[in-house]
């Protein structure tokens, strides 16, 4: 009883204990759906199969406050109350896992792809169907694991979904800190006890499962395989991923549906999708690109086999710190230095180059796996022909690179698409993203604007998926 | 004129507490195809990383044309300018550049003209045979042609000095075979002073007059071939001899 | 090898570093456009729907462009507040239009603020502005009890914020996080008009009846909406969004009639908007030209007329028909400038564990 009263008490460590709790439930429910449907994606046929991992990536693109309004309605809509103190913390691991899972999918879904086909025809000969998805999963799960517990210590930051809910962790502490209290060092010094407190949770798994982790980052990359067949896989998997979808998806989106039942505000909508695309665009393309640069830098200052759990732990390290943490130094030192330093810290940019900062260690992952696989021997052979070393990364490092970096490009834009906190914090006056228009409406405007908003910003980030996935696909065929 | 040739005096080479080379002296003379063979582990591949100017010696010098190269923890003279073309054991080629391009890289970091660069790109790919796989990247072609590649790219610069490290590795015989004719008569051709190194005395009885036995980063036997096969103590040449003598006695 | 790694190491940042200066210079190169038309920087937490009619109308009257930041009083970001304390050394905004009195009152505490004597506050009544200058009040909310009509009937309706404590209401009552917003402000006022002893008792008594604790005055409009809750402690502004949604809602001002609770003076807690002058304000001669603007009779009216639903603070001024006007109000006996130390106060002690412990 004593530890019940303590872990709902206001004292900041038993904030740090209710985060984590959430984080890890997060992890676990992530990886136990991720895993398996990510593997059989990647090694079995069925209906759909690309259309669904495309689909699975829409939670990534929508803000994590756009689902917790959703599933609010939804709860609202059935006259649920969360009026106990375990249910107000599920409905964040919900909401986090929305996003988590499809992060978890898609490691699963990469880790597998880059095993070769005659490995996976070795495990065939060895045993039953079953048993070669079995080993074919523990050998994703370090990088699936990886993945997954950087989304896990995002959430720890992300204070959206729990002040929705009423569920108060280290990151709603830290907003209070922030936004009620005004107090900058309160607020800088719970975000360094939470940064740490995260390492020192996730340094014991990341020892522990060190060698295996770097060695299957830094596995060469092999020819695919080819897809399996099995009857019960083409049956099941299309359902299995309806379910997740409905899931995932479905439930958040039939919130938002219900109130545009009563009209669409479609003028008011356009006309705000109109002010703030190139905004939008503009802040996650230069993240994307930012956040990749630096992956780039990390990866070759850091690069060689046994710094690889070094690069790792510099990622963790980024990842923790809470954004809206990042954004308020950087003001700080924007406002400290002279005018004459505007044109980086007070453009657009610098809404890029946060947003590029936090997501970094996507990134770098990705990068540190490909740059893993450039043998030394090449610079060898690029210094004794007298190749200058700007040609010869750029002949040939840069396009070796080029489809690691094009998907960390990718990834990181997708995730600052739909950042909040440090959008509203850093943009030029006048410069609003669509997330964030939405965000600064949502409290006194109609439902039926709010709703009709967010069922624009899904539906547009779902097309421009299947657009990209659609030419992703053709261009690989 | 100075004299085409190679060679270390006293070279040492540590990394961390292992001794790679110990006191090392020998000279390659102009036009000579030396074989350098020994256990792996022994030192070899180093050697070569030293000649090339990719590694500095911990002690001793190195002099390529009687011009010194490479003292005590100094590169004096960088890699490309040392007149040497390298064919790595694992090949080292470029993956996203075409054959043609592996090759012409080469001559374009060295301001040639266009019309030259081409001329000369199409004549190494035509020594080494794989002219026709201009276009191909190095995964579309099999391994023998990729080693033929590797060639074409060490010796498109027209260097003195040709360093062969392993590169019949993984060959079937005719394949080798066809390969080290080549190699030889590349080297007769344009003058080339070879320096092979290997584990397999049988590579090195095809290709080289010289031979250097190393074990453990020293220098334990050298001479002519032919003279180390007759009277040569140690395991791995009494081992040939053995398994020559067996072959003729069938 | 060590060698040939630092050999590596050094051409590897070499080219890193060109690389990363020449993406720099042609993205800043894209990004460098100079505008040197007259402007003013507007922060506010007022909603973006409500202030940027005025925006465009100022715009209009004085050709000088405003260009404006707006944040949300939902409660879920770090919030404009603190980039403007963050960027006190070198401010970037003019006007701070705040939503409620208490934010002013920061921004005055953290010397961001510099007062102005705006001659457009003339008829504006001082006691909603500081004595100082720091900020003036202008069209105001006010706390109200909103409810839901098919859950409760014209007797089970609350006249003071002290029914909620009866039994009756045990669970039927929600109300937003009082760490943040409008909510946080009227704990505050309950703290300094009943004392800390009794506003304790207040709060911890309106838990133990089951109160429902929401994430905001958003959240508490919806769930009395549907239904899921009958009572919600919330803004005249949610009322109005509600009954324009044609949900099925009434409302109260608790304790107009002051003799229902017996506590003296207990009244309706109005909320005005502020206007704040940044101190070393880039463009401070447009700042007061923006603040005169806001003041105006013509603002109040604007701002009563729209969705914004304000409660004109001028005597005279029509206001929106479904409030009540201000001097029809019993308002409570507040003073606005107190609120935001005993805030901060609260927020670290009391309310935290309070809103914790949930």
């Amino acid at each position: 009883m004593e530890f019940a009263d303590w872990l709902f008490s206001g004292d900041f460590n038993a904030a740090i204990v209710r985060s984590l709790l959430v984080a890890i439930s997060v992890l676990l429910f992530a990886i136990a759906i991720g895993l398996p449907m990510g593997t059989a994606t990647a090694i079995y046929a069925f209906r759909g199969r690309r259309l669904f991992l495309a689909l699975l990536a829409l939670p990534l693109m929508v803000p994590s406050f756009l689902w917790a309004i959703g599933l609010s309605q939804i709860l609202d809509l059935a006259h649920i109350t969360l009026d106990n103190k375990v249910l107000r913390g599920l409905a964040p691991v919900y909401v986090f896992a929305a996003f988590a899972t499809p992060l978890a999918v898609f490691a699963a879904f990469l880790a597998t792809k880059s095993l070769s086909g005659t490995q996976i025809d070795a495990y065939r000969l060895a045993g039953s169907d079953g048993w070669v998805f079995a080993r074919l999963m523990k050998r994703a799960l370090p990088i699936t694991f990886l993945t997954t517990l950087l989304a896990a210590i995002m959430t720890l930051s992300d204070p959206g979904p729990g002040q929705i809910f009423g569920f108060s962790g280290a990151a709603s502490e830290i907003l209070v800190s922030f936004s009620a209290l005004y107090d900058f060092d309160l607020a800088r010094r719970q975000s360094l006890i939470l940064a740490l407190v995260a390492i020192v949770v996730s340094l014991p798994f990341i020892v522990w499962y060190g060698p295996r982790l770097s060695s299957a980052l830094l596995a060469k990359e092999t020819t695919a395989s080819r897809l399996a067949h099995n009857k019960k896989v083409r049956r099941f998997a299309p359902m299995v991923y309806i379910l997740m979808l409905l899931f995932l998806l479905g439930m958040p989106f039939l919130g938002l549906i219900k109130p545009v039942l009563h009209g669409f505000a479609l003028d008011y909508a356009f006309h705000e999708l109109i002010r703030t695309v190139a905004n939008t665009l503009f802040y996650a393309l230069s993240a994307g690109f930012i956040g990749t640069l630096i992956a780039i830098g990390v990866v070759m200052l850091f690069a060689g086999k046994k710094r690889a759990i070094l690069i790792i732990t510099l990622a963790l390290l980024i990842m923790v710190v809470p954004s809206s943490f990042l954004a308020v130094s950087i003001i700080q030192l924007g406002s400290s230095l002279s005018a004459s330093w505007d044109w980086l810290f007070r453009s657009r940019l610098i809404v890029g180059l946060a947003l590029g900062i936090h997501f970094s260690p996507v990134a770098i992952l990705l990068v540190l796996k490909r740059y893993s696989a450039v043998s030394d021997s090449w610079f060898d052979a690029a210094r004794i022909s007298g190749v200058s070393m700007i040609v010869f990364y750029w002949r040939i490092i840069a396009p070796f690179l080029a489809p690691a970096l094009a998907l960390s490009v990718l990834i990181i834009s997708l995730l600052a698409s739909s950042e909040i906190g440090t959008v509203l914090l850093l943009r030029p006056p006048g410069e609003d993203s669509f997330p964030l228009s939405i965000f600064t409406v949502m409290a006194n405007a109609s439902e039926s604007l709010v709703s009709t908003l967010c069922l624009l910003y899904i539906g547009l980030s779902a097309i421009l998926l299947i657009l990209f996935w659609h030419v992703l696909v053709r261009k690989s065929a | 004129m100075s004299l085409k040739q190679i060679v270390l005096q006293k070279v040492d080479k540590r990394f961390g507490d292992v001794m790679a080379l110990q006191q090392l002296s020998f000279r390659v003379g102009s036009g000579r195809h030396l074989a350098i063979i020994g256990s792996s582990g022994c030192g070899k591949s180093t050697l070569l990383r030293l000649i090339a100017g990719l590694d500095r010696p911990d002690k001793g010098e190195i002099l390529i044309n009687d011009e010194l190269v490479s003292v005590a923890g100094k590169i004096i003279r960088a890699p490309h300018q040392r007149g040497v073309g390298l064919v790595f054991q694992d090949l080292a080629l470029w993956p996203n550049l075409s054959v043609f391009e592996n090759v012409a890289l080469v001559l374009a970091a060295k301001n040639i003209a266009r019309s030259e660069l081409r001329t000369r790109v199409n004549e190494a790919l035509q020594l080494c045979g794989v002219a026709a796989l201009r276009n191909r990247k190095p995964s579309e072609i099999s391994g023998g042609q990729q080693q033929r590649l590797a060639l074409a790219r060490a010796i498109v610069s027209r260097p003195d000095f040709l360093l062969l490290d392993e590169p019949f590795s993984g060959l079937d015989l005719i394949t080798k075979q066809d390969l080290i004719k080549q190699i030889t008569n590349l080297a007769q051709q344009q003058g080339i002073t070879l320096v092979l190194v290997t584990h397999d005395p049988f590579e090195a009885a095809e290709l080289a007059q010289d031979l250097i036995i190393l074990e453990q980063g020293g220098i334990v036997e050298s001479g002519t071939f032919d003279a180390l096969l007759k009277h040569s103590a140690t395991p791995i040449m009494q081992q040939f001899r053995r398994h020559i003598r067996d072959v003729r006695g069938v | 090898m060590a060698s040939h790694k630092m050999e590596r190491l050094k051409q590897t940042v070499k080219f890193f570093l060109t690389c990363a200066i020449s993406v720099c210079m042609v993205l800043f190169g894209f990004l460098a456009s100079a505008d040197n038309a007259p402007e003013v920087v507007v922060y506010t937490s007022v909603d973006d729907v409500f202030a940027r009619p005025l925006a465009k109308q100022f715009e209009k009257q004085s050709g000088v462009r405003v260009r404006l930041v707006s944040d949300t009083e939902e409660t879920k970001s770090t919030g404009l507040l603190n980039r403007l304390i963050a960027e006190k050394k070198r401010p970037r905004a003019d006007v701070f239009w705040s939503g409620d009195p208490v934010r002013a009152a920061v921004l005055k505490d953290k010397g961001v603020a510099a007062p102005y004597h705006s001659p457009a506050a003339k008829g504006l009544p001082v006691r909603f502005s500081d004595a100082n200058g720091y900020w003036t009040g202008f069209s105001a909310r006010a706390r109200i009890i909103l409810f839901n009509k098919n859950e409760v009937t014209e007797q089970q309706r609350p006249a003071s914020i002290m029914d909620l404590l009866n039994p009756s209401f045990s669970g039927k009552v929600c109300m937003a996080n009082p760490l943040f917003g409008t909510t946080s402000m009227q704990a505050a006022a309950l703290f300094e008009l009943l004392g800390d002893e009794k506003a304790k008792q207040f709060f911890t008594r309106l838990k133990k009846n089951k109160l429902q604790l929401l994430s905001s005055n958003g959240e508490v409009r919806r769930r009395v909406s549907s239904g899921a809750c009958a009572y919600g402690v919330t803004d005249t502004d949610d009322a109005y969004t509600a009954l324009r949604d044609g949900k099925p809602v009434g409302m109260v001002f608790p304790d107009n009639d002051p003799a229902k609770s017996g506590i003296e003076g207990l009244g309706v807690l109005i909320v005005p908007n502020a206007a704040v002058l940044i101190a070393q304000a880039p463009h401070p001669d447009n700042a007061r030209k923006f603040i005169d603007f806001l003041l105006s009779p013509e603002s109040e009216a604007m701002l009563a007329r729209g969705e914004a639903a304000q409660i004109p603070l001028r005597p005279g001024l029509a206001g929106p028909e479904i409030f009540p006007a201000l001097n029809k109000l019993h308002p409570m006996r507040v003073d606005y400038s107190q609120l935001a130390e005993k805030l901060q106060t609260l927020s670290r002690g009391f309310l935290k564990d309070w809103v914790a412990d949930f």
